[in-house]
């Protein structure tokens, strides 16, 4: 935990929608050492009612830069936002790139907590710049998608302000809609995971323009600070995988995951897709080759890896960005589609619409399994976008709603949901370890929240045989415990591969972290800290209503043998509850 | 003892390639002691002549598999380190992702045996699954163990389908499709629809020796064949 050094300028911002208040706070001392995933997941323990509903007045959503965002640290742009999530009820964070963790820091703002809720249907927007929050009615741009608030703020604003924004899906509080944050070149980051774009829209929120004006992060020791951010950056440039990423994006996994058996198809009744090779990286990136995009691009400014791309249609027009393998995965294999170019209209269509990529093309799949659609039909899955979920007919809110919304409108029992949010691209059945993270997580399945962290160089390495399934537990722990220690400092969780085999990565983190607060953290301290936001985490999922019960798999993934490997995933209930005991 | 899983595509392939055996001395194309990449003299050879900048982009073709033919029982190591395009420093530094049949494999003393093994090669990959599978990894405990086995011979020679992803496909596949590779015909015909393009920067396409146009080519591969392809650069014509 930082307990010193704090910079003055760092301020809770409190927006109340109730009775349109706004007001600058001093940071509590109890949130001083958090940031990112850290501080929302505190803020939201501490002040939010866990029984509440999501999308009422009781609910709050807050946003929170890393403790190195704003900084010219590599790789340290990622902006959380944390609320109770509509789509799970459990607390939730989902971070992005984009433009919004840097400004919003360089603002001195620590934490942006909204609360309350409008009392009449008006809409407004919010105005952030280091001397506070100014809130605005919004009339001009309520209904538009994400695309059309940013050009048009392109045009109103002075400057180029960061926008963080919802689309219609948010409006219309879908409990897949995610808040959307703009990127360096116009495109669109997403906050996508549990629903936030509908919390967001409850408290009838728009967008938040942020202009930092000439405000700067502090730095407490500029020297040390420098040479740790050269040998941070060293080891990311150099590892093999931020390579890889960089030629062809997250994407580079279809044919990875496919070869293993573990590429949930068709609705995740077998672990390959026949059509592969049509929605791999390497194929992906040769496309992007001949069309004129970019094969490397960064989604949030200071990124060194550069694993975005800019995916151009046939004729040469951007078509989308950002296009990455789980959303690939999800309306490819998952729905049997083998058309990229459909799958990257789709993936401009929710980003346009501001709706989880991945929730809502595995609602998608089991919309298939129920017969709305055939597998395959790509063209139809962009028809139901626009026509549907855009537009708010009563498909379009049942998809919009999330996997498991689909599953009990159409009666459906194969349903890949853990907390009711829908597991993305790795099948637990073939790559078990994972089906642990998803089975425990605070957050519902979510394949971030266990990464592959160094736990050995943090001191949090195995001490039982990591062959025996008690050892397994303990190492997917140990991968969360780093994972949420990694989600504070706003760096983004693909430095964890360089972390992994560099000696010096991890250091230099932690020794950009003491140089900018003036603090003399160690390893313990990451671990403790990581330990520390699950445990909030839990109590508060706790306190809301869940029990060990809620940390299980669906009861297909026991069952239902998944081919070519033919296995199941055989954790049991008393296996996956000693995860808790730490 | 190896792990054997049947994979849809690989009986397929299998029942394509019957009466294609190693001969004893093969009529053209790389002879090695221990591995035969393009001998079949019946099988039609097809070469591309293709501009420079456009030759990386051809070895994409080798994510839908290769076909080659090794002693069987010999190790995964010594195959590959037979493979023109691979070394023994490259093989044991940058192939960091191995499946075989399926499987991620750690050892590359690993024999190669079975009716006809799947071998996939990649590059270090990210994210917990990349991690997970990675060889040799910290994180392999979290794997799901494929328990169903069957003993082989470690006589004769058998068939691998080679698969070269991402970086490893980039290094080492220009040195492959010099050579020449035997596949089946629909993996260069998903290839074609998937990279439309790379018909503009078509030179000569020749079909067993004699030169034919590009729509030729195109109605020659609707039928499923295993075939013979050389990839060239147009220039050193």
């Amino acid at each position: 935990m930082i307990t010193k050094g704090n910079t003055m300028t760092d301020k809770i911002f409190r927006v109340n929608m109730t009775d349109l208040t706004t007001s600058i706070e001093e940071v509590p001392a109890a949130w001083a050492g958090h940031g990112g995933r850290g501080l929302t997941s505190t803020i939201v323990a501490a002040e939010v009612e866990p029984t509440c509903h999501p999308l009422g007045p009781k609910n709050k959503l807050v946003f929170a830069p890393g403790l190195l965002s704003g900084t010219l640290a590599a790789n340290s742009g990622r902006l959380s936002a944390g609320a109770k999530s509509p789509l799970t009820g459990t607390i939730k964070e989902a971070n992005a790139g984009g433009s919004g963790a840097q400004f919003l820091a360089r603002c001195g703002c620590k934490a942006l907590i909204i609360e309350g809720q409008p009392q009449d249907d008006r809409w407004y927007s919010l105005m952030i710049s280091p001397e506070g929050v100014v809130i605005n009615e919004e009339k001009e741009l309520i209904g538009l998608g994400n695309f059309a608030v940013a050009e048009a703020l392109a045009a109103r604003l002075p400057g180029k302000p960061g926008v963080i924004t919802i689309g219609p899906a948010g409006e219309m509080r879908m409990a897949a809609a995610n808040i959307s944050v703009k990127d360096p070149d116009g495109g669109m980051r997403s906050c996508g995971r549990g629903g936030l774009g509908a919390v967001m829209g409850s408290k009838r929120v728009k967008f938040i323009a942020i202009d930092p004006k000439n405000g700067k992060v502090d730095i407490a020791d500029q020297a040390r600070f420098r040479d740790a951010n050269r040998a941070f950056a060293k080891a990311l440039v150099d590892h093999p995988v931020s390579k890889a990423l960089g030629q062809y994006g997250t994407n580079v996994l279809v044919n990875i995951i496919n070869e293993a058996g573990a590429l949930p198809t068709r609705n995740f009744t077998s672990g390959q897709f026949e059509g592969h090779d049509k929605i791999s990286g390497e194929t992906m990136h040769d496309t992007i080759v001949a069309r004129g995009g970019k094969p490397k691009h960064n989604c949030h400014p200071g990124c060194v890896i550069q694993c975005s791309q800019i995916y151009n249609d046939a004729d040469g027009k951007k078509l989308t960005s950002g296009f990455e393998y789980e959303s690939i995965w999800a309306m490819g294999a998952d729905c049997c589609v083998d058309n990229l170019d459909h799958i990257a209209e789709a993936d401009q269509i929710m980003d346009d619409i501001g709706i989880d990529s991945i929730e809502t093309s595995v609602a998608m799949a089991v919309a298939m399994e129920a017969g709305v659609l055939p597998f395959g039909d790509g063209a139809g899955i962009c028809r139901i976008l626009r026509d549907d979920v855009a537009k708010g007919t009563a498909l379009g809110r049942i998809i919009g709603g999330g996997a498991g919304s689909v599953g009990r409108a159409f009666g459906i029992t194969r349903v890949p949901v853990v907390k009711n949010q829908a597991i993305p691209a790795y099948d637990p059945r073939a790559i078990k370890g994972i089906g642990i993270t998803y089975a425990t997580s605070t957050q519902g399945a979510d394949h971030t929240m266990g990464y592959t962290i160094a736990t050995n160089i943090l001191g949090v390495g195995g001490k039982i045989d990591p062959l025996t399934k008690e050892g397994q537990v303990e190492l997917s722990r140990n991968l969360q415990i780093a994972t949420a220690a990694i989600d504070s400092t706003g760096m983004c969780l693909f430095i964890a591969f360089a972390a992994l085999d560099d000696q010096t990565c991890l250091p230099a983190l932690i020794d950009l972290i003491n140089a900018r607060f003036g603090t003399s953290l160690v390893g313990d301290d990451v671990v403790n800290l990581g330990k520390s936001i699950l445990k909030t985490e839990r109590a508060f999922n706790i306190a809301a209503g869940f029990t060990n019960v809620d940390d299980r798999l669906p009861e297909f993934f026991y069952t239902e043998k998944l081919p070519p490997h033919n296995v199941v995933f055989d954790f049991s209930g008393e296996e996956i509850d000693t995860f808790w005991n730490f | 003892m190896i792990y054997f899983i049947k994979f849809q595509k690989s009986q397929e392939l299998r029942d394509r390639i019957a009466g294609y055996a190693i001969p004893d001395k093969p009529a053209t194309g790389l002879f090695l002691p221990q591995v035969i990449m393009n001998s079949v003299s019946d099988l039609p050879r097809l070469e591309l002549h293709v501009a420079p900048e456009n030759l990386p982009l051809y070895t994409t073709v080798l994510q839908g598999g290769v076909l080659i033919e090794a002693r069987a029982g010999m190790s995964l190591g010594s195959f590959l380190d037979a493979l023109p395009g691979f070394d023994h420093d490259y093989i044991v530094n940058e192939i960091q992702t191995i499946f075989l049949n399926g499987t991620a494999i750690d050892d590359l003393e690993t024999p190669l045996e079975g009716d006809h093994p799947i071998l996939a090669l990649s590059a270090a990959m990210p994210g917990l699954a990349g991690a997970i599978l990675r060889r040799n990894s910290f994180h392999a405990a979290l794997r799901t163990t494929v328990t169903e086995r069957r003993d082989h011979h470690h006589q004769g020679s058998i068939t691998i389908t080679l698969k070269l992803f991402n970086s490893i496909a980039r290094d080492c596949g220009p040195a492959l499709l010099a050579e020449g590779i035997r596949l089946d015909s629909g993996v260069l015909r998903v290839f074609r629809t998937t990279h439309p393009t790379l018909a503009a920067g078509l030179g000569q396409i020749v079909l067993d020796g004699r030169p034919i146009t590009a729509a030729t080519l195109s109605t020659w591969l609707d039928h499923d064949r295993i075939i013979v392809l050389i990839v060239r650069e147009a220039a050193n014509d």
